[in-house]
């Protein structure tokens, strides 16, 4: 995690992911989410059970949350079975702090 | 009215969120021996989410947390303290001294986050014999602005 002043003086939190790193299970209710070390951008991938109606909603809180955690560079692939928005933000944040931090990969 | 107490473990969205709808009058959710040590990171966040978005009816909403002799009880407290539950409920109380360690950091929290100081409630669970001795050091213990509950589970 590292700060950053932009051109407007405003201070910008980054977050390096350094590490493979997951949160969540395949369990009902739960998602899966799986984050590695990017090629310089952030690419998004998603299955779904409730992919046609929630499939947008998903990704646009999983982007929401990657944002405000300052991750603007890695890989992320989550498995969703009907996770709550609060158990989606959760996941992520989780899967994140993990692979934030130096260690080994977690598969 | 405390009847029925349901514990919900706290890594788990699912049991989470069903809680509401078992009729139980109180909701635990549970940091503590129902989350695997490599989980707990998870479980904190999961709980402090479901505090912040979910409501739980009328149900008294109870987080049990990390006893104080393990390296999680202080981020339990940060986490879900301002996510404002009825009650925390510290397991494996055994003295006064445990009370007023839990009490000083709540306060902390509590003022840094501009909470009024003594509304959440603390259930401390006597688990050992020595807690069970030690009942009335414990109860004194307990500061006379926070909501005191007995827990006992011997």
């Amino acid at each position: 995690m590292f700060n950053i002043h932009n051109i407007s003086g405003k201070v910008e939190t980054f977050m390096t992911i350094q590490r493979a790193a997951q949160a969540g299970t395949i369990e009902s209710s739960d998602i899966l989410v799986s984050v590695r070390p990017g090629t310089g951008k952030l690419e998004l991938s998603l299955t779904s059970s409730v992919e046609k109606q929630f499939g947008a909603a998903i990704l646009a809180t999983i982007r929401e949350v990657t944002s405000q955690m300052g991750v603007a560079d890695a890989i992320i692939a989550a498995t969703d079975h009907g996770a709550l928005d609060c158990t989606i933000r959760a996941r992520v944040e989780t899967a994140l702090e993990r692979a934030s931090k130096p260690g080994e990969a977690v598969s | 009215m405390r009847r029925t107490m349901l514990f919900l473990p706290g890594n788990n969205p699912n049991m989470i969120m069903n809680g509401e709808y078992l009729g139980a009058d109180s909701i635990i959710l549970d940091l503590e021996d129902a989350v695997s040590p490599e989980e707990k990171d998870a479980a904190r966040k999961l709980v402090r989410n479901a505090l912040t978005y979910m409501t739980f009816g009328n149900r008294e909403v109870i987080v049990r947390i990390n006893a104080l002799d393990t390296p999680y009880w202080e981020e339990d407290l940060a986490a879900v303290l301002p996510c404002k539950p009825d009650v925390i409920m510290p397991p494996k109380v055994i003295d006064g001294e445990y009370v007023r360690t839990l009490d000083a950091k709540m306060t902390e929290i509590e003022r840094s986050h501009n909470l009024p100081v003594g509304r959440i409630g603390l259930m401390p669970l006597l688990e050992t014999t020595l807690g069970i001795e030690n009942a009335f050091e414990i109860a004194k213990a307990s500061p006379a602005w926070r909501h005191f509950i007995w827990g006992r589970r011997i």
